[in-house]
């Protein structure tokens, strides 16, 4: 029993990580009714951004380091959907599809060319530099070692750190998006582009803002992970498939839905892979823990598109 | 008071290769209700979207509102200056709930007049205020006609297209309707541009119309004289 | 100034002709006067051209956004390595070999993806992809030891063109990865 508890949380604190990828998806998917394959680097981009500032090249403190990242990484954003994307007509996905996977590509290239494929050392922390709360996350952990509780079960400090940062960006981005004329502005444009227009919203501004917006809570989720899942070109790869299912699964025009589908994927891997290891002959899968989010896409892609929030008119693709 | 609320000079529209508009002129007074006849594919819709320059129609020609030339102005910039259109099939956004349609509506208004505009339509349409809450979606065809209607209104135009406003509603539900923009018409003073297939009560409620034929204008002149008229009568009005 | 000439034309024809020689021209002299480095990057780039051939077919041709094609560039790549490997096969033989087994393997996959509607194909072919390296660690039908797991593993026989061809250099072992 402790056993599944304990897959349960490490299953939660995964899933964490591929939410803070989805989220952004379904927001430029909202927005454009596109999916940006690109999403996993620009969000490692970011870090690499309050990498910079933090630590290579100034040395700023870590949350002004951060902010400073958020918006560089969404003026990156606005700057691709701006000068690559607009010019598109979004319901030929073809030209689209490739654009963002060239961004992919060349982001990747870029970041590795010129910090290199291995990960970085002193990656900074933001959790641990929080005011007051800082120190309960590192004081009595690191990812390193961890702390059991009297359950016998195995809580990483910077995991509920990090489920907690998410729960503030989902408030956050509710507020925005419920409450601001910007935010209507926007669920209109996602609702019906044609009739936004009708109604004299500027359509290609709040594209931008979708970008910006999903650019800056990327980075902002890249910067909260780095330090657990180590800071280097690469460190998106396999998060992208997994947020990709997760997104999915959760609904991609939903963004409550990206999130419950991050912890969803999360779970599902965890739990899924914690029984097939005890299973001799299909011990193996566990080198292959890839194949589980594939297998739920084309599950989810083929049974159900909306997934499980989306509204059914995302059949539109 | 005649000042020409809008003017339309050669006016040419086309989806990619296909061309449907050749050479369209119409003319309307500040004031009057004005109707588009056609039947299908005439570009009746075309002509619509071509005013308002929608990016969706490739579209040449000269576009006066209100005495500006809004022939290369981008539409955002043409219903800040007060036109609304409600599109064919309605147009609203069916996630949103009918008082966030409202209240996009009014998007491009800066005063604080805006609730009570809405409070002015929800009691013109009480069953919207019932279901002001509820998912655009989820109404019917003719609330939502009675939405997408007031949405346009919310902003305060001096010119409101209409593309069909009668198109899959119930015979009992059009009559209402036409009143109520007979009604619009004569309190607000907006100037209305209807298209319409079948345009019995259109004529009825209009002033002047036009007769679209195939991308351009095949006859003009006051409603009643093309209500009278037998080639007219024949063709749309079902006599 | 743009010229234009008619599609079927006997102009158009002949301008066809001119390039294709050409380009077998260039094929048969590059390897003499290029270095041997650049000559191995070209084989490689004249490789991905017949797999890009491919995805045309797919994407290009039929609009479909099967974007997974190295994940059948690797299982080709495996398919001919094994053979050559572990069976003994002739190299030249395992190239049609290959080639059936990705398209069986495509067939079989191909056929839920036709469902599977243009944007949501991406999604999933792309994932595929992504998670196909982890796959050569499999331990099924021998996978780990036939691919060399993550690594890869070397093709130790050369590339010997038939005896009929004159042409004398052998190329060098590849790796395939």
């Amino acid at each position: 029993m402790t056993l599944f508890l304990q897959r349960i949380i490490d299953g939660l604190q995964n899933g964490a990580i591929y939410s803070t990828v989805a989220i952004p998806m379904v927001l430029i998917f909202k927005a454009t009714t596109l999916i940006n394959f690109a999403q996993g680097e620009l969000a490692m981009i970011g870090a690499f951004f309050a990498f910079v500032f933090a630590v290579q090249a100034f040395s700023m403190n870590v949350i002004l380091a951060t902010i400073l990242a958020m918006i560089l990484a969404a003026a990156l954003g606005m700057a691709i959907e701006r000068t690559m994307l607009r010019s598109f007509d979004p319901t030929d996905h073809l030209p689209v599809v490739l654009i963002t996977l060239g961004v992919f590509y060349i982001v990747n290239a870029f970041a590795g060319d010129i910090w290199n494929y291995q990960a970085q050392g002193d990656v900074p922390n933001l959790l641990y530099e929080l005011p007051f709360i800082g120190s309960w996350f590192e004081g009595r952990s690191s990812f390193l070692t961890s702390e059991t509780n009297r359950l016998g079960l195995r809580i990483q400090h910077d995991s509920v750190g990090l489920i907690g940062a998410l729960l503030i960006m989902l408030t956050a981005l509710h507020f925005i998006l419920n409450r601001t004329k910007m935010g209507l502005a926007f669920r209109g444009v996602s609702s019906n582009t044609e009739s936004s227009r009708l109604v004299g919203i500027r359509v290609g501004r709040i594209l931008s803002f979708g970008w910006g917006l999903a650019c800056a809570f990327g980075a902002l989720g890249a910067i909260l992970v780095a330090p657990r899942i180590t800071l280097q070109p690469n460190m998106m790869l396999t998060v992208l498939v997994y947020s990709l299912a997760a997104a999915a699964f959760g609904g991609l025009d939903s963004v409550g839905g990206a999130a419950l589908g991050g912890f969803a994927v999360g779970l599902l891997n965890s739990v899924v892979l914690g029984y097939v290891a005890d299973v001799d002959r299909l011990s193996s899968l566990t080198a292959a823990p890839l194949l589980m989010p594939v297998i739920l896409l084309l599950v989810v892609l083929w049974f159900k598109p909306q997934g499980l929030f989306g509204t059914k008119t995302v059949e539109r693709v | 008071m005649s000042e020409i609320m809008l003017e339309v000079k050669d006016l040419t529209a086309s989806y990619g290769q296909v061309d449907v508009l050749r050479g369209v002129e119409l003319e309307v007074k500040a004031g009057e209700v004005c109707v588009i006849l056609g039947a299908n594919g005439a570009g009746k819709t075309t002509t619509l979207r071509s005013i308002c320059n929608m990016p969706v129609v490739d579209c040449a020609g000269t576009v006066k509102f209100a005495g500006q030339d809004i022939s290369k102005a981008d539409t955002g910039g043409i219903v800040a200056q007060g036109m609304a259109h409600v599109p064919q099939g309605r147009g609203t956004f069916p996630e949103l709930s009918t008082l966030e349609n409202l209240q996009l509506g009014a998007y491009v208004r800066k005063d604080n007049e805006v609730d009570d505009d809405i409070d002015r339509w929800f009691q013109m349409f009480p069953v919207l205020k019932e279901r002001k809450d509820q998912a655009a979606g989820s109404l019917s065809g003719g609330e939502q006609q009675m939405l997408a209607v007031s949405r346009a209104l919310m902003s305060r135009p001096k010119l409101l297209l209409l593309d069909e406003p009668s198109l899959g509603l119930a015979p009992i539900i059009i009559e209402d309707l036409f009143g109520t923009f007979k009604q619009i018409n004569e309190d607000e003073g907006t100037t209305m541009l209807i298209v319409e297939q079948n345009a019995n009560l259109a004529l009825s409620i209009a002033q002047s119309a036009y007769v679209l034929e195939t991308g351009s204008i095949a006859l003009s002149g006051p409603a009643a004289q093309l209500r009278d008229d037998p080639a007219v009568q024949e063709a749309y009005l079902g006599a | 100034m743009p010229y234009t000439f008619n599609k079927g034309s006997a102009e158009h024809r002949m301008y066809r002709l001119v390039g294709y020689g050409l380009l077998i021209v260039l094929m048969l002299i590059i390897p003499f006067i290029l270095p041997e480095f650049q000559v191995t990057r070209l084989n490689r780039a004249m490789a991905m051209a017949v797999a890009i051939l491919g995805l045309n077919l797919v994407l290009g041709f039929s609009g479909l956004f099967a974007l997974c094609q190295s994940a059948f560039i690797a299982l080709g790549a495996f398919t001919c390595g094994s053979l050559i490997m572990d069976h003994g096969w002739d190299y030249w033989m395992t190239i049609p070999a290959g080639m059936l087994m990705a398209f069986l393997i495509g067939l079989l996959l191909g056929i839920p993806a036709l469902k599977i509607k243009g944007l949501y194909l991406a999604m999933s072919t792309v994932a595929f992809a992504a998670a196909f390296p982890s796959l050569t660690k499999l331990e099924f039908f021998g996978i780990p030891e036939r691919t060399g797991g993550a690594n890869g593993r070397d093709i130790t026989e050369k590339l010997n063109p038939p005896d009929w061809m004159p042409i004398f250099d052998a190329t060098e072992p590849g790796r395939y990865r």
